[in-house]
């Protein structure tokens, strides 16, 4: 196990370190990001001075390990498009809002698609089931922005209930973009709480305990639903991390000062410290819930041996 | 030749129409329709282009077309929850008013006192040599009533677009990111926002020797900072000058004032000890300063304006006794609105700052910015109540308005938008075989854009066509007897032919499209005009998207044979000169236009001070770049919000960028 756990960290700082590469010279590729943060009148002695001190005149390997050199010692720099403020501080001041939204979506996304993916398999074949199928559908094919907006006009626009956008309005705040980013994932995790029931409910043990005459909430929710959970939980895990770094646009769409919208705002801006910083940081963030949904399926599941 | 538009993105072409002038798709680039408006392929190859190039903005379009149907499907179960009317009876009759469009609302009741103003440098607005009327007319308005009692509501909210770099220290990202700290700090000077000129603001009177280098100016006294015991004072200026033009200040203006303000040598940072001290500035006394500048400059009254954006004034004071840090948290100034709080690319609240401010006392208690990067999110915020006034882009304003809401429209266009002409440059980059050099191709490009259809197709006829870029009617410099170039592909044709292009076998070039903040339609205005350029003859190879790889090809002077879609603020004819038609020796910026002769003007009349000689300068600078057909002009466009007519009286927008952002002390709220 420890030697498991020794190379997939090492696989994992791999995988950081090229992407780290990728995005570096990715950010480069669009464009000059002295030509859209500064001033269109401003003077050429002014551009050479900003991408002086902006250190884009060194030679493209200097940039990238002074780059590198910086983000091990947790100086991710300063934000161009912010005159000069610490990223550091605009991810420490955007991060608890993200976290707070994926977190929620999380939430959403695992008490609808549970709770539905169980009783469509156990209604399978009914009309729950294509209903079910219907919402699952509906979720995976439907883009997270779209169900946003259909959210906010019918929710806030046209009943009032909820604000449409922001995030100070307390819990009622987070209803919205909180729903239209955990939605997405409803129909994955139902249709593999489904499949993993069905699995689970033409077993042996099942069947034995109905022919005792257990009652079949319990069958269900206490012998079938425990043991169904293995497979939804590894993809919960996984999910996690996609709530976090995919949270861009719904961030967008409803003004919720995270770091997607840094990103969006920051990709706009060609500004490549905060791009690099919070495309890394996504990374990790992948990374680590990667690793550490592996090293936990690893320990939950014995018959897993490396 | 008979075009129909019968949407901004389905154009139909008339049956019997000459085929003899007309390309094998239609003449706009778009899908050709039949009698049964079945969708043709287009056959062009810009169209193919386009058509490629646009699948995933079609696809964004599309999903937004499908949400607008469930939207409005779902609008038809109920109103607007937020929407009830005011209980006052004056809102409740708003509330019926179908398509109410607000007019330009009038000059804001309470302004300055006059002063000794002097001069009023040649080159900027002045009506009685304004020339011609706009071309066209700002909308038909409906003005609302203000009515006396107790107002509404105590909170002004308004949803705009996020500035590109957000810091609360302005010079720290300059242009118009500055433009949502103008409620809370003022400049020496301020425009009319009903005749462009220069108004006094915090300078209360100025003068101007002979030889335009020395300057003197009396300051308005007592003017409190948000700042316990701090007046503004001539420190507080110096202090300003030094950030404007501190070495590391993105401000568009930070070399015109160390040119004329600051030491020798390159721009600099200053220690602690030299704030608020220039040998260039004299310190008469607290409200009283002389500078003795660089160099002759008669544009003071200009550069120092609010309208610029740069120069807004900072206190020395709290700066030295707090620190930058603690500044650029919570920054003062001397507006009718100080800082309360600030959500980075979320929000920004002011509230009133004064019971009594020298200027102004706004009508709302509060005032909250709210950054939405989405146009349907800003629709939302002000149909749910959330939002008093919004941005709101022109293709959605016809549903705002059908909703109750009225669209209110700047004084002044605030957008000037043409096509560049790339490649006019001096001899060190001039490429001789580049078609653009030859003023009779420049002329068939311009003689192939039919204005009017884009006008309509496009800007619901807003747009005020232009004829010369950078020369609007209300410059003293402009000539009335300028025309717009007509649209005429048979004269476009034979001037081609004139130039040496066989018929059918035209030019090769680039046309270069990306979308800009205030102007979204220039990638879309791009496809019709690619069209009528293939339809009289060029080949044209259209690069349609963003508008960041244009701004590094043109800052490198690479533009050779290229078009491109370009807009500005409203600006001084001298101003865009500057900007966009002078080389790089003359601390040009866009080299869209580089001649001998105009550079010899234009350095002619940076130099002069004799206000006569400007103005001709100015003039001749004009007639020569129309003569040359320098670029393809379009039109000027209005700045338009979105507002709350329950909520709202009267709002007036003022020409710049950001209008929604300015203003808003002069903003009236209803009252019952």
């Amino acid at each position: 196990m420890q030697r498991f756990i020794f190379l997939r960290v090492i696989q994992s700082v791999l995988a950081l370190l090229v992407i780290s590469a990728v995005v570096f010279a990715l950010a480069r590729v669009t464009g000059d990001p002295v030509a859209i943060l500064l001033p269109e009148d401003a003077s050429p002695a002014v551009v050479e001075q900003v991408r002086s001190k902006w250190g884009l005149d060194q030679p493209i390997y200097v940039q990238y390990a002074r780059y590198i050199g910086n983000f091990v010692t947790g100086d991710f720099g300063e934000a161009w498009a912010y005159g000069g403020v610490p990223i550091t501080e605009l991810i420490a001041r955007r991060l608890p809002n993200t976290i707070v939204l994926a977190g929620f979506a999380w939430i959403i996304s695992a008490s609808i698609a549970l709770p539905i993916g169980v009783m469509v398999a156990v209604k399978k074949d009914s009309a729950f089931d294509w209903a079910g199928k219907v919402v699952a559908l509906i979720g995976q094919s439907a883009p997270s922005f779209a169900i946003g907006l259909i959210l906010m006009w019918v929710f806030a626009v046209i009943l009032g209930w909820l604000p449409t956008s922001g995030n100070d309005a307390g819990f009622k705040s987070i209803i919205l973009p909180g729903v239209a980013l955990g939605y997405y994932n409803v129909a994955a995790v139902m249709r593999l709480t489904r499949s993993s029931m069905l699995e689970v409910l033409d077993t042996e043990y099942v069947k034995l305990a109905r022919i005792k005459g257990m009652p079949e909430r319990k069958v269900i929710w206490k012998h079938c639903f425990r043991n169904a959970l293995i497979v939804p939980f590894t993809y919960m895990g996984l999910i996690g991390a996609v709530l976090l770094t995919g949270s861009v646009v719904i961030e967008t769409v409803f003004v919720w000062p995270g770091l997607g919208d840094l990103a969006i705002d920051a990709i706009r801006n060609r500004d490549f410290p905060v791009i690099q910083s919070i495309v890394i940081l996504f990374a990790a963030f992948y990374i680590f819930i990667n690793l550490a949904v592996d090293v936990a399926y690893a320990y939950l599941n014995p018959r897993i041996r490396y | 030749m008979i075009i129909r538009y019968a949407s901004k993105r389905n154009i139909s072409v008339d049956n019997d129409m000459d085929f003899q002038y007309l390309p094998p798709y239609d003449s706009n680039g778009f899908d050709r329709l039949g009698d049964t408006g079945r969708r043709i392929k287009p056959t062009s190859q810009a169209a193919q282009r386009w058509e490629s190039m646009s699948r995933g903005l079609a696809l964004r379009t599309g999903i937004v077309g499908l949400l607008a149907l469930a939207v409005t499907a779902a609008m038809a179960c109920g109103a607007p929850a937020e929407q009830e009317p005011a209980t006052s009876a004056p809102a409740a009759a708003q509330q019926q008013l179908p398509a109410a469009t607000q007019a330009p609302a009038a000059q804001a009741p309470e302004q300055p006192t006059a002063t000794t103003a002097l001069a009023q440098p040649a080159g900027m607005s002045d009506r009685a040599a304004g020339g011609a009327a706009p071309t066209v007319a700002p909308a038909a308005t409906a003005v609302p009533e203000t009515t006396a009692g107790e107002p509404v509501q105590a909170d002004l909210r308004v949803a705009i677009t996020p500035p590109y770099a957000e810091n609360l220290l302005g010079w720290r990202v300059g242009g118009t990111n500055q433009g949502i700290l103008q409620p809370m700090q003022e400049a020496l000077f301020q425009r009319d926002y009903q005749t462009w000129e220069a108004k006094p603001m915090l300078a209360e009177s100025w003068s101007v020797s002979p030889d335009g280098k020395e300057w003197t100016f009396k300051l308005r006294e007592n003017v409190p900072f948000h700042h316990e015991g701090d007046t503004f004072g001539v420190s507080d200026f110096v202090f300003s000058f030094q950030l404007w033009s501190h070495a590391e200040a993105k401000t568009g203006f930070g070399d015109f004032w160390h040119q004329i303000l600051g030491p020798e040598g390159e721009r600099q940072t200053w220690t602690a000890d030299e704030l608020g001290t220039a040998p260039t500035v004299t310190e008469v006394s607290d409200s009283e300063m002389v500078w003795n500048m660089n160099r002759p400059e008669l544009w003071i009254p200009f550069y120092a304006s609010e309208a610029t954006t740069d120069p807004l004034i900072y206190s020395l004071d709290y700066w030295q006794t707090s620190g930058e840090e603690a500044y650029a948290a919570s920054p003062v100034g001397t507006g009718p609105w100080q800082h309360v709080s600030y959500e980075q690319g979320a929000k920004l609240e002011y509230e009133r700052a004064f019971d009594d401010h020298w200027r102004v006392n706004p009508d709302f208690e509060t005032l909250t910015f709210f950054f939405a990067e989405e146009d349907l999110t800003r629709v939302a915020m002000l149909r749910a109540g959330e939002a008093d006034i919004a941005e709101i882009p022109r293709e959605l304003q016809g549903e705002i308005v059908n909703a109750g809401y009225a669209i209110t429209q700047s004084t002044l266009p605030a957008f000037m938008v043409w096509i560049g002409i790339g490649g006019q440059y001096l001899e060190d980059r001039r490429d001789a075989n580049d078609p653009n050099t030859n003023v009779l191709v420049r002329r068939a490009m311009n003689h192939a854009m039919d204005r009017d259809a884009l006008n309509e197709a496009f800007f619901d006829n807003k747009m005020e066509l232009m004829a010369n870029t950078g020369w609007h009617p209300t410059d003293p410099s402009f000539d009335p007897a300028w025309e717009i170039p007509a649209y005429d592909p048979d004269l476009s044709r034979q001037l081609l032919q004139e130039a040496g292009y066989a018929d059918g076998s035209g030019p090769s070039i680039e046309f270069m499209a990306g979308k800009l903040v205030g102007v979204p339609e220039l990638t879309e205005v791009a496809v019709p005009m690619i069209s009528w350029l293939e339809a009289v003859g060029f080949t044209v190879d259209a690069q349609i998207g963003e508008f960041q790889p244009i701004r590094t090809r043109y800052k490198a002077r690479e533009m050779n044979s290229v078009l491109w879609t370009h807009r500005t603020g409203f600006w001084p004819a001298g101003r865009n000169m500057r900007v966009y038609f002078v080389s790089p020796s003359l601390a040009g910026a866009v080299y869209m236009y580089e001649d001998p002769y105009t550079e010899d003007l234009f350095g002619k009349w940076q130099n002069s001070v004799d206000e006569e000689e400007r103005l001709n300068l100015m003039k001749d600078a004009g007639q020569y770049m129309y003569e040359q057909n320098a670029t393809i002009p379009l039109g000027f466009l209005f700045a338009e919000f979105g507002m709350n007519p329950n909520v709202v009286a009267e709002y007036s927008v003022n020409n710049s960028y950001f209008g929604g952002m300015k203003g808003h002390e002069y903003t009236k709220v209803v009252r019952q």
